[in-house]
């Protein structure tokens, strides 16, 4: 389907050639990527295997042609993969070498907005890709939108029958998905908006539903403060995936502050077993506060939560609660100087961890950057991979060649100090990547005159 | 559902208190100014000091007297904010193509008004796009990116309601790629995780700050990266002893995975949990209390036969 969807958008090429304007934007990126894989030896001992690495390049491609007609415009977006050089490791996703992310035609007038093609919705259900048609109808501050079409894998950009899911599930799903949905997003004034989501996702042969939610979201600004709803309720396993109310402000005298109740229950589709095992979720409440003082360049934050797991019903004692804190502080001077530093803990019963970080960074006049950070790592508790600490330090840097032209690049060691003989995997490894972003095409910009 | 309540509870109070307060009552003073330069001098100068009246001003008439006294400073200048836009430049225009009320008018009236808004600046600067949020807009032509710190403290971790109800239009702001470079699957022009995440991303996992299946495919991302780096079995059974710290792992993994089996699924094939938990296997079941058989039956009775030889609620 990919390769239908690559011709179709090779066959309009001519067609937007020949419209008022057409804008090609990329992000060339390459990797190194260092690990080190767990092996079990002889002895029945776990230890890290010999170092593997993998060199992944990714090359976006963002097209945007407009001009055809009054408020008809094409987009796409577009992903090439390949690995540069490998060692044993290949990269998650990397023998997937193209995806076509979107690729729509859109037509935006006063009334709302139609779209054909490849395309995402982006809602309180997170984001689902399928290939169909969306419709937007506004009126006033009432707009209802609907959607319709092959529904695609989440996170894959492939149909559930695709190769790429059935080389990684020895049980992949057999039959593709169909998605139908719709929202309607009311603004009762200038500083609240609503949105109410239900969407499906129906096996091919209608035989059942991969997936049946609904998604309510709230949100109300007044005076620097802003208060957000956020439910999500999945119909197959009659439970609330994700309840979540925040309560933030603006900084007063210098000081603001969030805090939030959070329920949250992991959502599987119906074409894995997983929602058949009866998870459970769990219950948090989470704070926040930042501080700025009046007239200087420095900042302060902390953060805490403590979280609780719903009875489950299964298996003997295990941690049921879990909790995290950190603390921040940063510096932008006047000049080109910025400094910052954090400390986070988290201590939950299936991982757990504590690290820290310090950076310092540079701009130029120009708008180039230069940084360097440091940092520390210990995984603790439960389920532990190393003992001992990591320590890792990073440049990262940036430079725009040019208005269209810009490119970034960092490097990172890290060295895996761990205690007094410790046995166990060993994660010293090293990281880089570049990327380079570029823009071709003409600028729509702005124009002085009334809009078409 | 207790936290549902826990969290209306949070925002009925929250929202009374986001009401609170309230900006300078223009319409109120109507009868008293001619003009915005009165109190505005400064703007059209590009004068910071003189852009709001001093508190003093106020107190020509608030003296406690005539009119109550009012507690009111002058804001500071705002300046470096998001936006390409110098009113110095625009007021060299005034009086032939704009002029405060131009941008500034709520409505019919004097002393109307209100912030400006995008919809005002695409009255004269209209885009050849034909609209303010189409893909290839030139953003930096009216929005400055930089050290501008626009959003709270963890906006990217809870902006997904702004999102979701446009209460923020993202697209405002930020080219529409700019989702697709955290939400596509990998990471690429943004740096969304820190360095050495790889290391680091397991307690991120477990506690769900955001989910790793909002951007990434479970099965295609984690557990193709698991099973090369010796975490996950690449067959069938075991290949490394991850829960090596768990000496009763066994009779404590069902407790481990009904709390968050996501995990379990960024390494294990559901073949592989099937061997016990099945028909085929040793039928021992992974029902809780809290599981309908009937509802996902209705949803999808092919999903049974997964794992029951013979579909369960067939003819029920």
């Amino acid at each position: 389907m990919t390769r239908r969807l690559l011709a179709v958008l090779l066959s309009v090429l001519p067609a937007l050639a020949a419209g008022q304007g057409v804008r090609v934007s990329g992000v060339s990126s390459a990797q190194l990527v260092e690990l080190r894989p767990l092996v079990v030896d002889s002895a029945g001992v776990e230890r890290s295997g010999a170092l593997v690495n993998a060199a992944p390049f990714l090359q976006d491609f963002t097209l945007a042609a407009w001009g055809l007609a009054q408020g008809l415009s094409f987009h796409a977006n577009a992903r090439v993969r390949t690995q540069l050089a490998s060692d044993g490791l290949v990269y998650p996703g990397a023998n997937d070498r193209f995806d076509l992310l979107d690729a729509y035609a859109e037509l935006e007038r006063s009334w709302g907005r139609a779209r054909l093609g490849r395309q995402w919705v982006m809602g309180g259900l997170g984001a689902y890709d399928f290939d169909g048609a969306s419709l937007v109808l506004r009126r006033g501050r009432l707009s209802a939108e609907g959607w319709g079409g092959r529904a695609l894998a989440a996170g894959l950009f492939e149909s559930h029958t695709s190769a790429e899911l059935a080389a990684v599930e020895s049980r992949p799903p057999d039959q593709d998905g169909y998605v139908a949905g719709g929202r309607v997003r009311l603004r009762p004034g200038p500083r609240s908006t609503m949105t109410l989501q239900y969407q499906r996702v129906l096996v091919a042969d209608r035989s059942g539903l991969y997936s049946e939610r609904a998604a309510f979201d709230a949100s109300h600004q007044a005076n620097g403060a802003v208060v957000d709803l956020a439910l999500a309720y999945d119909f197959a396993g009659a439970a609330w995936n994700e309840v979540r109310a925040r309560l933030g402000t603006a900084k007063l005298s210098g000081v603001g502050y969030s805090v939030e109740v959070r329920h949250s229950r992991p959502f599987f589709e119906l074409w894995t077993i997983w929602g058949a095992f009866a998870p459970v979720g769990f219950d948090e409440a989470r704070a926040t506060v930042d501080w700025r003082p009046r007239a200087t360049a420095v900042s302060f934050g902390l953060h805490g939560g403590y979280r609780r797991y719903g009875e489950s019903n299964a298996g003997l004692d295990l941690r049921t609660n879990g909790w995290r804190a950190g603390a921040d502080a940063s510096w932008f001077g006047e000049g080109a100087l910025s400094l910052s530093g954090s400390y986070d803990v988290d201590i939950g019963f299936g991982a757990s961890r504590s690290d820290g970080r310090a950076r310092v960074r540079w701009t130029s006049p120009s708008g180039a950057t230069i940084g360097v950070e440091g940092s520390a790592l210990q995984n603790i508790y439960e389920f532990r991979l190393g003992t001992g600490r990591v320590f890792g330090a990073a440049v990262d840097g940036a430079v725009s060649l040019s208005s269209d032209v810009r490119f970034v690049c960092d490097a990172g060691v890290y060295r895996h100090a761990r205690s007094n003989g410790a046995l166990g995997p060993d994660w010293t490894q090293r990281r880089a990547s570049a990327r380079l972003e570029w823009t071709l095409g003409r600028d729509p910009g702005v124009v002085r005159g009334k809009a078409p | 559902m207790r936290a549902g309540c826990v969290a209306l509870a949070l925002l009925v109070p929250g929202v009374l208190a986001a009401q609170a307060g309230g900006a300078f009552p223009h319409a109120r003073h109507a009868s008293l100014f001619t003009s915005c330069l009165e109190c505005h001098a400064g703007i059209p100068a590009g004068d910071s000091a003189r852009a709001f009246p001093a508190a003093s001003d106020c107190l020509v008439c608030h003296d406690g007297a005539a009119e109550k006294r009012v507690d009111w400073t002058p804001k500071a200048a705002r300046g470096g904010g998001v936006l390409v836009f110098s009113h110095p430049a625009h007021a060299k225009r005034a009086g032939k193509e704009a002029t405060c009320e131009t941008c500034h008018a709520a409505g019919p009236g004097a002393m109307n008004v209100a912030r400006a808004t995008p919809e005002k600046c695409l009255s004269c600067h209209a885009h050849q796009a034909t609209a303010h949020k189409a893909q290839g807009n030139n953003c930096a032509t009216c929005h400055r990116s930089g050290r501008v710190r626009v959003h709270q403290a963890g906006f990217a971790r809870s902006h997904g309601a702004a999102a979701a109800t446009e209460a923020l239009t993202c697209a405002g702001c930020h080219a529409r790629r700019f989702c697709a470079d955290c939400h596509a699957g990998e990471r690429n022009a943004r740096r969304y995780h820190p360095a050495n995440f790889a290391s680091r991303h397991a307690p991120e996992a477990y506690s769900r700050d955001v989910a790793c299946s909002g951007c990434h495919s479970t099965e295609a991302f984690c557990r193709d990266c698991h099973r090369q780096t010796g975490l996950a079995a690449k067959t069938g059974s075991r290949s490394t002893r991850y829960h090596n710290a768990q000496p009763r792992w066994l009779l404590q993994h069902g407790r481990a995975a009904r709390q968050e089996l996501s995990t379990c699924a960024s390494c294990h094939q559901q073949s592989y949990c099937m061997a016990c938990h099945s028909d085929a296997g040793w039928r021992v079941s992974p029902h809780g209390p809290t599981f309908d058989a009937a509802r996902m039956h209705r949803r999808n009775p092919t999903l049974c036969v997964r794992c029951h030889l013979k579909d369960p609620l067939a003819g029920k």
